[in-house]
């Protein structure tokens, strides 16, 4: 068997993160670093839920084998080196040998097995998309661990990678062994082997956790505890940040309109990384059932007639930018701009739009109006109101009449993705760490479910199916990119949705301390490398 | 007298337990009248498996019957068993006691200051009714009524949290450097300052119309008169005659509006972050967490049938007028 | 003076001629006089908002984004360039719609169950004082937030779930004026002309029962409009019926940087729940039984 060490790759990744900048002073031991969270989680594990609020907490407790750093490959974490072999099924990962449980029990490769087998694997509300094409997954002795694949599945590290799409993060065998891992006590005190330890969970108010002195990795983690508040109220959140009572937003949660203020203000800072593996993009979603919207050229006139630098710089207050692709521009290795032919000069392009929807034989009426309709959004994320304000403005100028109604998020979601009831929606989707978890599962024919987040729409392109069914299987990564490029190019021709704008990546954070966000899931990642400075 | 006492005490806890099975079927009711499967209520927006639907539907006797559904439901009920939280899975019952202290100390906090505030107001302004000093002392009792507890809450931490700078703004204790004792609880103190503040003026009102009102009897009754005329300074009259005889009732109110005042908790814990049953709520709304919504609205209805009950009983203790009925 | 003013609506239905003149006894409180005055001219803002506003409330840049208040934008700008004054009127009708029918339908479910329980007694007033009772000690605002949250945030459901827990309080006033009422002479003798029950209840006992209806029921058109902000608050509010609650809550994201966002349906909600509170008491002054001199 030959086998490809890819460990180098991640080491040098992890080196070059590591080299501080000529500033940067050295970290230093000490603090606490509190953080606020809009709601509290139900578990503080990772195998249970998918939100960034249980991910947030539980990523500072418990390990993970590996990271990602923000080419997307991995970087040691629990396991210090792995290999792949050749024909891309047999993932081979040896572990620290220092690493301890916070009960002082030794991490062993009886855990990792244990963790995969009877936790993710049963548990997992994800583990259906990936876990099918494991063939085994076992402890070859105390430090060694592998992973056989059925067929080759290019994604599988940063699958592993990205916690918060797969909760791979590694449990104690000896605390779950025989228990139901849903309801194991654990669950809400957990025992990993992370750079911090449980400390207490005051319901309603906050967890706080301290700092674990017997953490595998030397010097770290540098903060004494790290407590996780949780703020309901939004403006009172933000009030609490500015005076100091909260150390760190995430992204999902610092109003926008404040940006330009905090990014003045000397006692904070806006870190914008730290969501690149969500790649969060905002689309306008069409429903292709709708007997204009069937037509493709309808769905390019609406695209045409968009002004996605306007609807962005409303929307969102001059922050992120437009979306020119199906793929959001973190993921560089994919990310094609040059199909975007939609956005050039506005008054050309609404030209364009009218002479499509003339041809598409939907003329204008005595009153300028060629057809009507619908947009959906959720209330919850004022940006999307916003943009559905600035589309129905200037879908008018094109003869389109658009009346905006807005839903609670529940019944949002069942018109959009379980009845199909809707002609236009405002929606964001993720789009990475890989397209393959997040981009193929929105527009493959397969995906058209009464289910929440996926193929909504009704798009249905047998092409682009075989593209999406053959590209995952590709282990080289050029040919990967490439074939993901006429994947964005099909998607940009059929406009199964428009792409409207890049969710920006803006974290809050106090000035006080450095090196809060060092990955790509910076949002929910360790703190193990976020030090104070005095 | 001791055994009428007894019989109407008998008799006022027998009445409480109809009212409560009552709650228990109209809460039961409710979730199965809302549209769509119970199932999709029962899991709320969580992404759930075939399985844990089944399972979903057999642990809540779906496939039964409805009146044995119900009989089930009123049984779990009865013994304290208000089901499991989806989201915190953990028992119902277990998450209200932690939560009921932060909400008590606050209704506790806001009750007395809401009480001494009204009582003082209502009583000044009934001397003089629709003077200038009566009609400020109403215009400030009403204005905490006529505007959103939660706006309230919002303006107050802008301007004594964030301007001034006087008070935190979040939650019930300092997290980044806890305290100790004396210390502690005058860090608590610090927090509850002003979602006690903001709660109690919402309270206000009541008990300064009641106590408007009744003072403005009593002080028409006859003994007042004779007090007056027998040279008793006016003060005495007010405080020591007419207000004592006004309080009773109010007395009795205060324990009446106690549950509405524990569901009016939902908005100023929201606003503030206090760890309490009214935030409990609100993320049991968000999640779409039934058995917990479930759980707290029995629980504090009979709360509220209790305290009812108690402030009945003592009522009949302390008014020798009341009639055993 | 003698002649009932304008704007007090519950003169007419007062059985025994006014003896000094009920306006006068109104107007002995000058608050509710006050409260009168700013509540007449808030009606006619949102009844004829649509005449005298300067933008459409819709309409998006129709200033600068977040302007401040001025002199173009009385209330300044959001975050969309609507302009703020505009939408604080059409909030202003959407929340007073919200209050009136919400108090409207409570007002009509507590007085068929009032009636029925005051006029019928024993086994049926029995039953229905349970069930008043019943909705009395349930938490009603957490009532309120479950229908809402299992029906759906629906204009028509909030109306309703408001409704449904503000009808006991006016079905208890109804019934105890009924008990009083109904061995009166004149019931008595239109029995005995053969008025059918349905007649006796609604024609001849209603009319004389309802003064302290219309002082609570006025009074719950206030805190329909808190109710409905409070829910708006928690999301649960009609995204799609801007009222001024729901203006409240899309505020809370920038009411750091632009102020008056909150401030203005803050304060006009303040002052329309504020002066219905004030005619309240003033018209409890002139209807309730103990001021009207028995």
């Amino acid at each position: 068997m030959i086998r490809k060490t890819l460990a180098t790759v991640g080491l040098v990744a992890a080196f070059g993160l590591a080299v501080p900048a000529p500033a940067a002073a050295q970290p230093q031991r000490g603090g606490t670093l509190i953080i606020g969270l809009e709601g509290e989680p139900g578990s503080l594990v990772a195998h249970l839920a998918t939100d960034t609020a249980a991910l947030m907490v539980a990523s500072n407790m418990l390990s993970t084998l590996f990271t990602l750093n923000f080419d997307f490959e991995p970087v040691p974490d629990l396991a210090e080196k792995w290999t792949q072999s050749a024909d891309g099924r047999t993932y081979t990962f040896q572990l620290v040998r220092n690493a301890k449980w916070h009960d002082g029990k030794p991490v062993t490769a009886r855990d990792v097995e244990f963790t995969f087998n009877e936790v993710i694997a049963k548990v997992h509300p994800r583990a259906a998309s990936w876990w099918p094409n494991v063939e085994y997954a076992k402890a070859i002795d105390d430090y060694t661990f592998e992973i056989k694949l059925k067929e080759p599945y290019a994604p599988f590290l940063t699958v592993l990678g990205y916690t918060l799409g797969s909760g791979t993060m590694m449990l104690p065998k000896h605390v779950y062994q025989g228990t139901d891992p849903k309801t194991n006590p654990a669950n809400a005190a957990p025992i990993g082997s992370g750079p911090f330890k449980f400390k207490e969970w005051v319901k309603g108010s906050h967890v706080e956790l301290v700092r674990n002195d017997a953490y595998y990795k030397p010097g770290k983690p540098y903060l004494d505890r790290i407590i996780v508040r949780f703020l309901p109220d939004a403006a009172a959140r933000l009030l609490a940040f500015e005076r100091g009572e909260v150390d760190f937003l995430h992204w999902y949660i610092v109003p926008h309109d404040r940006v330009k203020d905090l990014r003045k203000d000397p006692r904070f800072q806006i870190v914008e990384k730290g969501g690149e593996a969500a790649a969060t993009n905002e689309y306008l979603l069409f429903n292709l059932r709708n007997q204009h919207l069937k037509d493709v050229r309808v769905r390019r006139a609406i695209a045409y007639a968009l002004d996605r630098s306007v609807i962005q710089d409303i929307s969102l207050f001059g922050e992120g930018k437009p979306a020119r692709s199906f793929v959001n521009s973190g993921l560089r290795w994919i990310f094609e701009p040059s199909y975007d032919v939609y956005d050039g000069d506005a008054k050309k392009d609404l030209a364009t739009a009218n002479k499509l929807l003339d041809e598409a034989g939907f003329a204008r009426g005595a009153d300028g109006t060629r057809f009507s309709l619908r947009v959906f959004w959720a209330s919850g994320r004022d940006y999307e109101g916003r943009a559905a304000e600035v589309i129905r403005d200037q879908l008018k100028q094109a003869g389109i009449d658009v009346k905006i109604q807005v839903f609670d998020r529940p019944t949002f979601i069942d018109r959009v993705f379980r009845q199909w009831d809707f002609d236009l929606a405002n929606q964001l989707f993720t789009t990475g760490p890989d397209p393959t978890i997040s981009v193929t599962p929105r527009y493959h024919t397969n995906q058209i479910k009464k289910q929440p987040f996926v193929n909504g729409m009704g798009y249905s392109n047998p092409a682009l199916d075989k593209l999406f069914d053959a590209e995952f299987k590709i282990v080289d990564r050029k040919q990967r990119a490439d074939m993901w490029r006429q994947i964005q190019k099909i998607l940009m021709e059929d406009l199964p949705a428009v792409p409207l704008f890049e969710i920006p990546v803006v974290n809050a954070v106090s000035s006080k301390f450095k090196d809060v966000i060092t990955d790509p899931q910076g949002y929910v990642q360790s703190r193990e490398d976020a030090y104070m400075v005095k | 007298m001791q055994s009428r006492f007894l019989t109407y005490l008998f008799r006022r806890v027998l009445q409480a337990v109809p009212l409560l099975l009552l709650v228990v079927v109209i809460t039961f009711l409710l979730v199965h009248a809302a549209p769509g499967d119970p199932v999709d209520v029962l899991s709320g927006q969580m992404e759930t498996a075939p399985e844990y639907r089944e399972q979903l539907r057999r642990e809540f006797g779906l496939d039964r019957p409805l009146y044995v559904q119900l009989g089930r439901y009123v049984a779990k009920v009865t013994s304290l068993d208000l089901g499991y939280s989806l989201r915190y899975r953990v028992d119902v019952f277990d998450l209200i006691m932690s939560r009921l202290p932060a909400t008590l100390l606050l209704m506790g906090t806001s009750l007395v200051l809401s009480s001494a505030i009204g009582i003082l107001l209502g009583a000044f302004a009934a001397r003089h009714p629709y003077s200038a000093a009566d009609n400020a002392a109403t215009l400030v009792a009403l204005a905490g009524y006529s505007m959103p507890v939660f706006w309230l809450g919002q303006l107050l931490l802008l301007l004594f949290a964030l301007n001034l700078g006087w008070f935190p703004t979040q939650g019930m204790a300092s997290l980044r450097a806890p305290a100790e004792g004396w210390g502690r609880a005058f860090d608590i103190a610090h927090h509850l300052a002003l979602p006690a503040l903001t709660y109690s003026v919402y309270n206000l009102t009541l008990i300064f119309r009641l106590t408007r009102a009744r003072m403005q009897e009593t002080l028409a009754e006859d003994y007042i008169t004779t007090a007056r005329a027998k040279g008793v300074s006016e003060g005495a009259v007010v405080f020591r005659h007419a207000l004592r005889n006004a309080l009773l009732p109010v007395v009795t109110v205060i324990g009446l509006t106690f549950g509405f005042m524990l569901a009016g908790s939902v908005l100023t814990e929201t606003v503030f972050a206090w760890p309490g049953l009214g935030r409990l709520m609100y993320e049991a709304i968000m999640a779409r967490d039934y058995p917990i919504l479930m759980g707290l609205f029995i629980f504090i209805s009979s709360l509220v049938i209790v305290a009812n009950v108690i402030t009945d009983v003592i009522y009949a203790l302390i008014d020798p007028r009341v009639v055993y009925k | 003076m003698s002649a009932p003013a304008p704007g007090t609506p519950a003169a007419g239905w007062v059985e025994e001629p006014p003896r000094p003149s009920l306006w006068r006894i109104f107007a002995l409180n000058r608050m509710s006089v006050l409260g009168l005055a700013v509540l007449g001219c808030l009606l006619v803002l949102a009844v004829f908002g649509d005449a005298i506003v300067p933008f459409d409330p819709e309409k998006i840049r129709a200033g600068p984004r977040m302007a401040s208040p001025g002199a173009v934008h009385l209330m300044g700008t959001d975050d969309l360039g609507r302009d703020v004054f505009s939408r604080v009127l059409a909030g202003l009708r959407i929340s007073l719609i919200v209050g009136l029918s919400a108090a409207a339908v409570s007002t009509g479910i507590g007085i068929v169950v009032g009636s029925f329980a005051g006029y019928f007694g024993r086994l049926i007033d029995d039953l229905l004082m349970r069930l008043t009772e019943v909705f009395l000690v349930i938490p009603r605002f957490f009532l309120a937030i479950m229908l809402v949250a299992f029906f759906g945030a629906h204009i028509v459901n909030i109306i309703l779930a408001i409704a449904l827990l503000s009808w006991p309080e006016i079905a208890r006033i109804v019934r105890a004026e009924f008990l009083s009422l109904r061995t009166r002479q004149f019931v008595d003798a239109a029995r005995i002309a053969g008025c059918g029950v349905l007649v006796l209840m609604f024609v001849e006992i209603l009319p004389n029962a309802l003064a302290p209806v219309v002082v609570a029921g006025t009074l719950q058109v206030g805190q329909a409009m808190l109710l409905e902000a409070g829910l708006s608050y928690l999301g649960l509010g009609d995204p799609s019926q801007v009222s001024l609650g729901i203006m409240l809550q899309q505020a809370q994201q920038i009411m750091r940087s632009a102020w008056w966002t909150t401030a203005f349906p803050g304060l006009v909600i303040f002052l329309a729940v504020l002066s219905l509170n004030l005619v309240g008491d003033g018209l409890n002054d002139v209807l309730s039984p103990r001021s009207r001199g028995r």
